[in-house]
C-alpha cells in the first residue's frame, strides 16, 4: 500500500460541549475512531484496530470512484457556528484537506455555489461513514452513534 | 495568515496543532495540494497520540496467524461484489461455510446499488477461513471477487493478505 491516508471530522460546540465524530485510516492499516458527546455526561468513545490491506484497497477504490481529488473547497460554505466537516486524504503525491459547514440535505447543496463538488463530498462522506460504522460495530459490538 | 486567524476564531476549533505532528508525514510535493484545511490544520489526532484508545486484542482458542479475532467472532470482507447482489443471496452463499452471524451489504448512497463490498461475521475461525479460501479469486454472481479477513493483530503495510496460507 503506497502512501494513503483518510481522515474525516464532523463536529460542533454547543450545549453539550464539543461534540464530534472523527475517524482515520493510516497506510499501515491503523483505523482510529472517536466519538465525543457530553450529553448526559457521556464519555468519549475511542476505538482503534488494524485492518487488512484489502480494506484499504476498498477504501482507495471508494475514494477514486468519488473523484473527490478533482474537487476544490474554495467555493464551499465555510464552517460556521452550527459545525464543521473536514475531510483529509493523502493518496500518493496528492493531498487534499477540505473543510465546510455541516450539510443538512441535498437542498443545501443545490443552493450552494458548487453543487457538483459538494455532492461528490456529501456522498463520499456518507459512504465512508457507512463503511467505518460497519467495521467498528462488527469488531467491537457497539452501535457507533 | 488571515485564514488561520479566521479558523482560530471559530468555536469548533481547538488551539492549532503542533507542527511536529503526524500529519507532516503526509506532506507531499509534486502532487495536488488543495483545500482550506491544509492552511489551518485542525487534526485532533495530532494532539492525543498518548491517549488510550480501546482495542480488542483477545485471542481465540486457535492459532490465527496475523488475523485478529473480533468481540464475537471473525469478520471477513468480500470485494468486487456485483452491484445488484441481494443480501439474501449473499447470506445463502456465505452460509455454506458456517453460520453467518452478521452480514453488512452496504449500499452506494448515490446510486442505491450495492457499494461492492460485503462484511460477514462467523463465530469460528475455521468457518471464516473456509469462506475466505473458497471465495478469494473465485466467481460470485458473475464477478471474480476477493476475500480476506478484516482485522489484523498489527500493522499490515507491505503485506497483501492476512489470511494464513
Amino acid at each position: 500500500m503506497s502512501d494513503f491516508y483518510v481522515r474525516y471530522y464532523v463536529g460542533h460546540t454547543g450545549r453539550y460541549g464539543h461534540e464530534f465524530l472523527e475517524f482515520e485510516f493510516q497506510s499501515n492499516g491503523k483505523l482510529r475512531y472517536r466519538n465525543n458527546s457530553n450529553y448526559k455526561n457521556d464519555t468519549m468513545i475511542r476505538k482503534e484496530a488494524y485492518v487488512s490491506p484489502m480494506i484499504l484497497k476498498e477504501l482507495q477504490r471508494i475514494v477514486a470512484q468519488s473523484e473527490i481529488m478533482k474537487e476544490d473547497d474554495a467555493n464551499w460554505p465555510e464552517p460556521n457556528i452550527d459545525g464543521k466537516q473536514e475531510l483529509e486524504i493523502v493518496s500518493g503525491k496528492d493531498h487534499i484537506c477540505f473543510t465546510t459547514s455541516k450539510i443538512g440535505s441535498l437542498v443545501d447543496i443545490q443552493n450552494s455555489s458548487d453543487p457538483e463538488g459538494l455532492k461528490a463530498f456529501y456522498y463520499l462522506v456518507q459512504d465512508l461513514k457507512c463503511f467505518v460504522f460497519s467495521l467498528i460495530s462488527l469488531h467491537f459490538k457497539i452501535k457507533p452513534i | 495568515m488571515s485564514r488561520r486567524n479566521n479558523a482560530d476564531r471559530m468555536d469548533v476549533d481547538e488551539p492549532s496543532a503542533s507542527s511536529s505532528s503526524s500529519r507532516s508525514k503526509h506532506r507531499s510535493s509534486g502532487g495536488i495540494r488543495r483545500g482550506r484545511g491544509l492552511d489551518a490544520p485542525s487534526s485532533r489526532y495530532d494532539r492525543d497520540e498518548d491517549m488510550d484508545y480501546e482495542t480488542y486484542t483477545q485471542a481465540g482458542t486457535v492459532n490465527t496467524g496475523r488475523v485478529q479475532k473480533s468481540v464475537e467472532g471473525y469478520i471477513i470482507c468480500v470485494t468486487n461484489v456485483h452491484e445488484e447482489a441481494a443480501e439474501e443471496d449473499l447470506h445463502d452463499y456465505l452460509s455454506e461455510y458456517g453460520v453467518v452471524r452478521n452480514l453488512h451489504l452496504n449500499l452506494d448512497r448515490r446510486t442505491g446499488f450495492a457499494k461492492g463490498y460485503v462484511l460477514a461475521e462467523y463465530a469460528k475461525f475455521e468457518e471464516a477461513f473456509d469462506a475466505v479460501r473458497a471465495l478469494d479469486g473465485h466467481d460470485l454472481l458473475g464477478q471474480v471477487v476477493s476475500a480476506d479477513f478484516v482485522f489484523a493483530k498489527g500493522p499490515t503495510k507491505g503485506t497483501t493478505r492476512i489470511a494464513p496460507e
